[in-house]
């Protein structure tokens, strides 16, 4: 239970901190994005499937709340959720840099989803000047981001899961 | 690779990416109306976005008072610590009073839209990144907001309700890169139109295009709505000329940057023009 609403809790976190605070607290536009974070270490934590089902719901929140379309954001959080998870179990849990390397990789996917949609919907933009001066320190700050979430979220959620995958013969996935 | 396509985890995820870019083509335009599952969401939600806008706000206000640097400011910090016990009495006053003037800022401007019945709403959630400028504002359908409403400020536009659900709406700003509006040099009167910038950097720019050849546009022109849209009344502030780039003016290409009028990184609240009255349709 505890650890359902720990994922509860991170995912209305991640929203708040997406859509409000680092909507006006940024630099120069660059911002990380902590739902993408977030899913990523989630998917590290516990798996393909629960990174996938995360980043789902997170991404069809994002959509619903403050989104253009909806789907388009949880089509890439859903992916973040499913490669963070495949590094599940496969690398020591204290290993910071595979989640934060998957953040920073799906954040770059990610801004480059979103560049197509602006394009195929008619707006004009320099990619070199906005690939290098905004998705890419986006996609840093977001593995940062990343690391830093997943060292808070592995003592919060590992008893919890333990217990979880206990429960469920072990956990194998 | 057999392996792989086999597995249940990846074909539910090519199932899922399937539906999910079906529901995002069929979701991309503008909408009149929501699915009832998100105006439930909209719904759910609306009480946590006010109240986490407020908490933003504070969580802001702390760090540009940390951060302010004049002479007066550091005066002013030092006369703050002194006054400690005024301190938390003195900010709940202050952002009375600042929500206060910005609020009668707007109703002043609105008693100048005679021929409009609007009105206000505060933001409560923006879209995240740079590539859409999308607000969430708390009104919707049932307060009487449709589809391709104005949106504006006090100080000008800021840009068309795209998507209402039951308590909430979507406004696209006039500085998104996919959004167009037709507007007019105030002092040469040629038409034109000003598209959002999309450009790395936080400046929100406009670029301003298809003016009449030969237009005489200097730095500093102001640009307003020319009314001809049909979506924004005629003579809306939208911004100002900041740089030349074709006096001359030929098809296709831009024929300047401009400024908005308003700052769309503080934007808190907005009126919404929700309908002509009859004078103003005649």
């Amino acid at each position: 239970m505890l650890y359902r609403t720990s994922v509860v809790l991170s995912l209305l976190a991640a929203v708040f901190l997406d859509s409000v605070l680092f909507a006006r607290l940024n630099i120069m536009g660059i911002r990380p994005d902590c739902m993408l974070a977030l899913t990523v270490s989630l998917g590290v934590l516990l798996g393909q499937r629960e990174g996938m089902l995360v980043g789902l719901l997170g991404g069809l929140l994002m959509d619903v709340l403050f989104g253009r379309a909806v789907g388009l954001g949880a089509m890439a959080y859903m992916l973040a959720g499913v490669a963070g998870g495949a590094f599940y179990k496969k690398f020591y849990a204290d290993n910071i840099i595979i989640p934060s390397v998957t953040a920073a990789v799906c954040a770059l996917i990610k801004e480059h989803l979103m560049a197509v949609t602006v394009l195929l919907q008619g707006g004009r933009f320099s990619y070199l000047e906005m690939f290098f001066a905004y998705m890419l320190p986006c996609a840093l700050l977001t593995g940062g981001l990343c690391a830093l979430m997943h060292l808070l979220l592995k003592p919060t959620l590992q008893r919890q899961v333990k217990k979880h995958y206990d429960r469920n013969a072990g956990g194998i996935r | 690779m057999r392996e792989l396509f086999r597995s249940k985890i990846f074909i539910l995820l090519l199932a899922v990416l399937v539906v999910l870019a079906i529901l995002a083509i069929s979701t991309a335009g503008n909408r009149a109306a929501v699915s009832w599952a998100e105006d439930a969401v909209n719904t759910v939600a609306q009480p946590l976005q006010k109240f986490s806008v407020r908490a933003s706000n504070a969580i802001i206000n702390f760090f540009e008072r940390i951060f302010k640097t004049t002479e007066a400011d550091k005066e002013n910090e030092q006369l703050r610590v002194r006054l400690a016990q005024y301190e938390t009495m003195e900010s709940e006053l202050s952002s009375l009073r600042q929500e206060n003037e910005r609020l009668k800022a707007l109703l002043n401007y609105a008693d100048t839209l005679e021929g409009y019945s609007y009105l206000t709403a505060p933001i409560i959630g923006r879209s995240q990144g740079v590539w859409f400028s999308e607000f969430t504002v708390s009104a919707g359908r049932n307060q009487g907001v449709a589809e391709d409403m104005a949106v504006i400020t006090g100080l000008g536009l800021v840009g068309r309700v795209s998507t209402v659900s039951a308590n909430t709406c979507k406004i696209i700003g006039i500085i998104d890169a996919t959004s167009d509006v037709s507007v007019m040099v105030e002092r040469t009167r040629d038409y034109g139109f000003a598209r959002g910038k999309l450009e790395a950097g936080g400046d929100d720019t406009l670029e301003l295009y298809y003016l009449p050849a030969g237009s005489d546009l200097v730095p500093g022109d102001a640009i307003v709505t020319s009314g001809i849209d049909g979506v924004f009344p005629k003579g809306i502030p939208v911004g100002s000329v900041l740089e030349v780039s074709r006096a001359s003016g030929e098809q296709e290409d831009k024929n300047a940057l401009v400024r908005p009028t308003v700052d769309f990184l503080r934007l808190e609240e907005v009126i919404i023009l929700t309908e002509a009255t009859q004078e103003e349709a005649q």
